[in-house]
């Protein structure tokens, strides 16, 4: 079975935003979704690295059952007010991303994930060791 | 049908990196066998079956056991065969061990990562399993006291299929990085990972600095 294609435009076109500031994403989904089971829209900051991961889930919204009956679920908004921490930050052992995640349930326990990474604050990239210096 | 999350490229300030822990954990990655070709997890879980579900995987550090396992648990619950899965890692996972293995229901398979963890509480464990009839399937890098199910081994060839089979790195990592990561980490294929990770991480910090 072909995996749906989902694409999610953010109200920033650039994707980034500051810490406490509104985010809008609209998202459209194309390609197969029939046989589908629930909905969920998340956004969450998760950690990426070397080493454990962890996450933080900001914004979670499932649409299940008759509720999803009553939605057109092929396309929709999720909109949230982010938070001062953590930011989005380029680290060389652990990175710390913001996204935008939505998850299609189907019938048989198949699921797609789809994420769309946007950034919180401005921090830059960590810097190699001994790099910049004099 | 996988029910592991297919997932669509991700946008990231710089390329995000093929070999961070999200994309090589066990689970992720298929296990592979020492052609670096996929495993036939339908015959090993049949094997399994007929070692009265009582296994062990064995195998050196990094070698793909935890891989294997939670390819084998991702079977099962396509199956419909229930498992309990347990990573060992202090001696409180063993408390939860054995507490889980003496409620583990007789068709239940109790899935431990980490085995020679357990230390002198295995024989216990698994006069627990044999008692209440579950299945018992462990990793482990020593030998143990079960019927081993499968041996896993590394090379280089793993190695190379593995870095195939992850999120392309774009032509940052190059064979012979391969080579000296597997050389360097004596075989161990998530240290030969992680080096890689390294490797990639210092290239687009230095391509981005040139440019």
């Amino acid at each position: 079975m072909s995996d749906p294609t989902i694409t999610v435009v953010f109200d920033q076109p650039s994707r980034e935003y500051a810490p406490r500031m509104p985010m809008s994403a609209h998202y459209a989904m194309t390609g197969v979704i029939e046989n589908l089971r629930a909905v969920e829209q998340s956004v969450l900051w998760y950690t990426e690295g070397k080493g454990e991961e962890d996450l933080g889930v900001h914004f979670f919204q499932r649409l299940a059952g008759s509720e999803l009956l009553k939605t057109d679920v092929s396309h929709g908004v999720v909109t949230v007010v982010l938070p001062a921490s953590p930011l989005s930050y380029e680290g060389l052992i652990v990175k710390i991303r913001w996204c935008v995640r939505v998850r299609l349930f189907f019938a048989g326990g198949r699921d797609f994930v789809s994420e769309h990474v946007f950034d919180v604050g401005h921090v830059p990239p960590a810097r190699l060791p001994g790099e910049g210096r004099t | 049908m996988s029910s592991r999350p297919a997932e669509e490229k991700v946008i990231t300030r710089l390329p995000f990196n093929p070999f961070a822990t999200r994309y090589i954990r066990a689970g992720r990655i298929e296990p592979l066998n020492e052609n670096g070709v996929p495993c036939n997890i339908e015959e090993i879980f049949k094997r399994f079956q007929s070692l009265s579900r009582y296994a062990a995987i064995e195998g050196p550090h990094g070698s793909g056991k935890s891989t294997l396992l939670a390819a084998i648990v991702e079977h099962c619950k396509q199956e419909k065969i229930f498992t309990k899965a347990f990573v060992i890692r202090s001696f409180g996972d063993v408390l939860q061990l054995i507490y889980g293995t003496a409620f583990a229901s007789r068709k239940a398979i109790v899935c431990v990562d980490g085995w020679e963890r357990v230390g002198y509480f295995s024989g216990v464990v698994m006069a627990i399993a044999r008692f209440r009839r579950c299945g018992l399937l462990v990793t482990s890098h020593k030998t143990t006291r079960l019927s081993q199910l499968m041996q896993c081994r590394s090379n280089q060839q793993i190695l190379n299929a593995v870095v195939g089979c992850l999120p392309s790195h774009g032509g940052i990592i190059q064979e012979d990085d391969c080579e000296d990561a597997f050389r360097k980490s004596s075989g161990n294929l998530r240290e030969a990972l992680l080096d890689l990770y390294d490797r990639f991480e210092r290239r687009i910090r230095t391509a981005k600095a040139d440019a």
